[in-house]
């Protein structure tokens, strides 16, 4: 099904050119691209905040703009939360987070207000001001207050943007919880390909206010790959880095991977990034081989592009791990969803920066 | 009678100055808040000519103020003359036209305090509001108006104050009638131009100095609390 689909057409004041379609089907949908490609532009018109030129919105089987459509934002059921979360100063955490409670629901939203507080470990802020929260914990909070206005969709504007690496897990922990129990459908805005692909099932690609490819995670950035636009298909922090013997050692997930290329400087984290095609996949753990790097993993989801060719499969190991194979390989693997797996990965394929 | 004791029509003056300043800055409270809000927000057609309307009664002389507004509601006039056929509302020599004149004399004031207070706040908060289900009036109400009311409560006690020191609109529009349109400038000139006066009049400026510091106490104190309430706003 579905959920959000999106036409429109907005020329800035600049020159600059918007012209994007795109749709989202649910889950958890990232619009992708460098900056100035359009994106909050597209996150703000979805909420009504901004009218461009030329709108069609869908959200949800509903007409939200179109033709002598314009509906206002307060009655779009778009939930929005701000890159600087933009939380009411003049109240207190609690009264933030029903500001938008809707109205009439008061007795049987008790219950659904300590969910979400317990889902975002706000419980002990409620009595705090907005001034007193950290960064981390004033999004936690402008999460939970779109979350409680019952939206049918979530926008994010980079989420992730400008946390450092302990939070920037926390947040992506926190994005998990709420979206799975919440069952939100969620776009949020990124430009970083680390966090798109940890948590996007699908991407919205953009450059220059166009589309340029949108489609399951997996496809679209084997597409960007391809184009020429983009190069990795994996890209994973890895932490703890130290050297060992001429190589590099560090943690990604709960393994240790060993790289040959140096880490980024100190105080910068360290992304190392290989692609899906150097990735091999074994059921058992193979001995006699020179490859060093045997990563215990789970099989989260297999991608098959339409029309055939190579398969995706992405892997939980901590961190996402995407392989590409050929069908036959799934075949003679096995392969399914929960099965355990092996990843393989030679040094020499791993580049780090 | 002693110099720091007031009579009985000294009193009735305090009486009736406080009332027709506060009778005036309610008068203006909604509209001049809500134009302070548009001016803040809005680009509309005609803003420089209503930008211009409003500030007006601050720059021109409180006599010429006077005039416009007999020639616009006074007896002979249309408006004044129909208010007063089909109301029976009378505006000269009357306490109602003392308001009147302090209204339009002070709104500028509350207008430009309330446009600056309002200009602090964050759009994107009423934004953020809208997004979360409110409406424009539950947004201007439970968000734009409580960040912006610092500003504007300073801006009402210096109405309140402009108020009182009215003079010149009211003398001209609601004339000088004791008891009715003598509010304390008025009277004060009166002390002042009777032969013996002199005491009068120093009492009721001793009266004024008062009033006038008390009104700037206040004002200082609602700003402060306001400030404390909000925190730090540029911190969230």
């Amino acid at each position: 099904m579905t959920v959000l689909e999106v036409e429109l057409k907005h020329r800035y004041a600049s020159g600059f050119e918007l012209d994007v379609q795109m749709s989202m089907s649910g889950g958890r949908c990232a619009l992708f691209g460098p900056s100035g490609s359009g994106k909050t532009t597209i996150l703000k018109a979805i909420a009504g905040l901004l009218r461009p030129d030329l709108a069609r919105i869908v959200v949800a089987g509903d007409v939200l703009d179109g033709a002598g459509v314009r509906v206002t934002p307060e009655r779009r059921g778009v939930g929005f939360v701000f890159q600087d979360h933009l939380l009411f100063p003049h109240l207190t955490v609690e009264k933030n987070l029903i500001f938008g409670r809707p109205r009439g629901a008061k007795d049987q939203d008790g219950a659904f207000f300590r969910r979400v507080v317990d889902a975002l470990d706000l419980g002990d802020l409620l009595r705090h001001r907005p001034h007193e929260l950290s960064g981390g914990q004033s999004q936690r909070v402008a999460l939970g207050r779109a979350i409680l206005s019952r939206p049918r969709i979530l926008l994010m504007d980079e989420p992730l943007a400008s946390l450092d690496r302990a939070l920037k897990r926390r947040v992506l922990d926190h994005l998990d919880r709420v979206t799975e129990e919440f069952d939100i459908p969620l776009l949020f805005v990124s430009h970083a390909q680390g966090d798109v692909l940890r948590l996007a099932e699908e991407i919205v690609s953009l450059d220059d206010g166009r589309v340029v490819a949108q489609g399951p995670t997996a496809d679209v950035l084997e597409q960007e790959e391809r184009e020429g636009r983009l190069n990795p298909l994996n890209l994973v922090e890895v932490t703890d880095v130290t050297e060992e013997g001429g190589y590099w050692k560090g943690r990604m997930g709960h393994q240790w991977v060993f790289f040959s290329t140096p880490p980024a400087p100190a105080g910068r984290p360290t992304y190392i990034r290989f692609g899906a095609s150097d990735v091999t996949l074994a059921r058992t753990r193979p001995e006699g081989l020179s490859i060093r790097n045997c990563i215990p993993a789970t099989v989260e989801r297999i991608v098959e592009p339409e029309g055939g060719g190579m398969i995706f499969v992405a892997m939980d190991a901590g961190v996402r791990i995407w392989s590409e194979i050929t069908p036959r390989a799934r075949d003679e693997l096995k392969l399914a969803t929960g099965e355990d797996v092996f990843c393989l990965l030679k040094t020499a394929a791993l580049r780090t920066f | 009678m002693s110099a720091f004791t007031l009579s009985a029509a000294e009193w009735d003056v305090l009486r009736l100055s406080v009332k027709v300043a506060l009778g005036a800055t309610l008068l203006i409270l909604p509209l001049g808040v809500f134009m302070g809000y548009l001016l803040a927000r809005r680009e509309f057609r005609g803003r420089t000519i209503v930008e211009i309307l409003i500030t007006l009664p601050l720059v021109m002389p409180p006599v010429a103020t006077g005039l416009i507004l007999l020639l616009l509601l006074g007896r002979e006039s249309i408006v004044g003359g129909w208010l007063e056929r089909a109301f029976g509302i009378r505006f000269v020599f009357n306490t109602k036209g003392a308001v009147v004149a302090a209204a339009v004399v002070s709104f500028p004031l509350l207008v430009k305090a309330a446009q600056l207070a309002f200009s602090g706040v964050d759009p994107r908060l009423e934004g953020a509001a809208r997004t979360l289900g409110a409406g424009r009036v539950r947004t201007f109400f439970a968000v734009s108006l409580p960040l912006a009311w610092p500003g504007v409560a300073a801006g009402l006690v210096l109405a309140f104050a402009r108020c009182l020191g009215e003079f010149g609109a009211t003398i001209v529009f609601a004339g000088n009638v004791a008891g009715r349109t003598r509010i304390l400038p008025l009277a004060m000139y009166n002390a002042y131009q009777s032969p013996d006066g002199m005491g009068e009049a120093t009492r009721l400026l001793a009266l004024s100095v008062l009033i006038a510091s008390a009104a700037l106490v206040a004002g200082t104190w609602l700003d402060r609390r306001g400030k404390k309430k909000l925190g730090r706003m540029d911190a969230s």
